[in-house]
């Protein structure tokens, strides 16, 4: 079955200019692919692109290279009225819903707002929709101060599917939450797609989250995808140096549990002046001379895994029984 | 004050136009004992901890009462001049945004220079800078904030913190606005800094998993109360409280196997000027009884510690 988003060496650029000029490379030859009913987890650390790749996709941005296609056909190209049209197909829930709700209009208002835009208003959709996001219909009635955090984010979940789109960019969707309402709207996402069939670009921070809701990961550092693999792959035997430091840095809410890797040191260096290279290689702990004379591609090491490293490995993580 | 207590924090309640938002908290610190305030938004984690420092004293829309016994004195009736003594050289205190909290316009050696007082010199800044890991020091106290990292920022406000050399540091959210692999090294930084110096801890986290990688004992808050209170290993190893267990239930984690959907917990937090009667959690617990929509319940001991919660005290009372 074809994709539902095929991304293919894409890249953004900025130019910057005055005392800080230079180039920021921050999405730079990406390349990845969504499938149906399916989830992709795109993970990193700040600065690393993985927002900018979002917003190339739903076109809130214009690459400055490469190719996407959507459902088949060329995304990029689409202008005017046809791409107006098409939007309603690609949707995005963002980190801070109190920030992407407009604070004088009801939640009923805006989500009827989202239908009108694209001529699908009808009087119960509104009461349908509330109740397939897990909120009583009465809510549409309420602004969004007089909801709560989760319920805002149900809010917004509600009104990017209220035009059934295919695929869906989730920024940070959950990451303003509190753990215990998170959970709660991780397993709607989860259950939004295996009723509606939805795709979904699912962008955090946070690898112990994208594991809970994604099919394929990518994990993206300073511009660039450096490793995708299956979800089960990835946690169990990470290939990239820099994923496996990602996973040893995530905190575990077990004092018993002894870190299984030492520490990453250094910080990301400045976008603007990427080392020769590898770009990982400064903080990297097996970093060779050839890391600093050639970038690593990104290269397959089995079905549906791929990594950009001259020294892959499959560091197996101890205890880790979920193979 | 007890033996063996640097900070006795004794029925600390705040309120706002009537509404509770901590009620009747009572915790202590000990000398070289790093401390966990554990909850989520609302729970009145970051109040205490302001509290504490008595910072919410000009906050005029906010009652504080109760006593916070610090050095034999109690810092809430002490007299402004004389808390600032303490504030900043007894009590240091960090924040979530590091960015934020220096000035942006001041070069960070002069910062940490402010907060030496009559001892600054360079060779004292130079010497906080490399004790909070900062390399190429010199440098760095030239610069401005912008010009270094959230990362670094942070460790520059823990030189702050430390240029008094306090016996308690509060750490309200220290690593929350920073990347994992930065909050892993900033957490290692705490770690050391409370073996090499003694240095008690008041850490302020919405983040269990941070908690476990320092504290020695956990306190659990929930809209406005401690719930449970613990030594951390019994705590992780066998939360009492039904919201504790559910919340460490609900925490994504990448060491365990998947075992299905997340676990989370219905509901969500109630403001403070809506917390229903009886136990605030009551209509989130899947263990609730009658008594628990009636009568708040208190901490009373259990095996592992203190646990505020019907379900698991009434059975031990009658078995």
């Amino acid at each position: 079955m074809t994709p539902v988003v095929e991304v293919s060496e894409l890249s953004k650029h900025y130019q910057l200019r005055g005392r800080h000029a230079g180039v920021v490379r921050a999405v730079d030859g990406v390349s990845l692919s969504v499938g149906r009913r399916s989830t992709f987890g795109l993970v990193g650390e700040s600065g690393c692109g993985k927002s900018t790749l979002g917003r190339l996709l739903l076109r809130l941005e214009d690459p400055t290279a490469g190719q996407v296609s959507f459902d088949g056909r060329d995304w990029l190209s689409q202008r005017g009225e046809p791409l107006r049209r098409a939007r309603k197909d690609i949707q995005a829930v963002f980190q801070d819903p109190g920030g992407s709700l407009d604070p004088r209009r009801t939640a009923g208002q805006t989500i009827r707002d989202a239908l009108r835009a694209h001529g699908q208003d009808t009087p119960d959709r509104v009461a349908d929709l509330l109740r397939q996001v897990g909120l009583s219909p009465d809510i549409a009635r309420r602004h969004p101060r007089q909801l709560s955090g989760g319920q805002r984010q149900r809010v917004t979940i509600a009104r990017a599917i209220a035009v059934e789109p295919k695929f869906i960019v989730c920024d940070e969707a959950v990451s303003a939450l509190d753990v215990s309402v998170q959970a709660q709207i991780i397993n709607l996402l989860a259950d939004l797609q295996a009723g509606l069939g939805i795709s979904y670009l699912f962008i955090s921070h946070s690898l112990a989250v994208v594991r809970h809701i994604a099919d394929q990961v990518g994990v993206m550092y300073l511009g660039r995808l450096v490793e995708t693999a299956p979800a089960d792959r990835i946690f169990a035997a990470p290939a990239h140096p820099y994923t496996a430091a990602l996973l040893a840095a995530a905190p575990v809410p077990d004092p018993a549990v002894p870190p299984a890797w030492r520490h990453l040191g250094g910080e990301v260096p400045s976008a603007t002046a990427l080392p020769a290279g590898c770009r990982f290689r400064l903080r990297c702990p097996r970093a060779e001379a050839v890391c600093a004379a050639e970038d690593p591609p990104l290269h397959a090491l089995s079905a549906g895994h791929a990594v950009a490293c001259h020294f892959p490995d499959l560091f197996p993580r101890e205890g880790h029984v979920n193979e | 004050m007890g033996e063996g207590t640097l900070l006795e924090v004794r029925d600390l309640t705040i309120s706002h136009r009537g509404a509770g938002l901590v009620r009747d908290v009572s915790f202590d610190v000990g000398p070289g004992e790093v401390v966990c305030l554990v909850g989520e938004s609302g729970s009145g984690k970051t109040l205490t901890g302001r509290a504490v420092l008595g910072l919410l004293r000009y906050a005029s829309q906010l009652r504080v009462s109760g006593t916070i016994g610090f050095g034999g004195r109690d810092l809430n009736s002490l007299p402004e001049r004389e808390l600032r003594r303490v504030r900043g050289a007894q009590i240091g205190m960090i924040f979530q945004d590091p960015v934020a909290a220096l000035d942006p316009v001041i070069r960070v050696g002069s910062q940490i220079a402010e907060a030496l007082g009559a001892r600054r010199s360079a060779a004292r800044v130079t010497e906080l800078l490399t004790q909070v890991g900062i390399t190429d020091p010199e440098l760095r106290a030239r610069q401005f904030p912008h010009e270094i990292s959230g990362g670094m920022c942070q460790r520059v406000l823990i030189a702050i913190a430390l240029a008094g050399q306090p016996r308690l540091l509060i750490a309200d959210e220290p690593t929350t606005a920073l990347d994992v692999t930065i909050q892993a090294q900033v957490l290692d930084l705490l770690a050391a800094l409370r073996r090499e110096r003694d240095l008690s801890v008041l850490l302020i986290t919405h983040d269990l998993g941070v908690a476990a990688q320092l504290a020695d004992r956990i306190l659990v808050m929930y809209a406005g109360s401690i719930v449970e209170s613990a030594p951390a290993a019994q705590f992780f190893a066998e939360p009492a409280h039904p919201y504790s267990q559910g919340l460490l239930r609900a925490v994504p984690r990448v060491d365990v196997p998947l075992a299905g959907r997340l676990p989370a917990i219905p509901g969500s937090v109630p403001e403070a000027a809506d917390r229903p009667p009886g136990c605030p959690f009551h209509p989130r617990c899947d263990r609730a009884l009658d008594v628990c929509r009636t009568r708040p319940p208190e901490l009373e001991p259990v095996a592992s510690g203190l646990v505020a919660c019907h379900a698991v005290n009434v059975p031990a009372a009658q078995p």
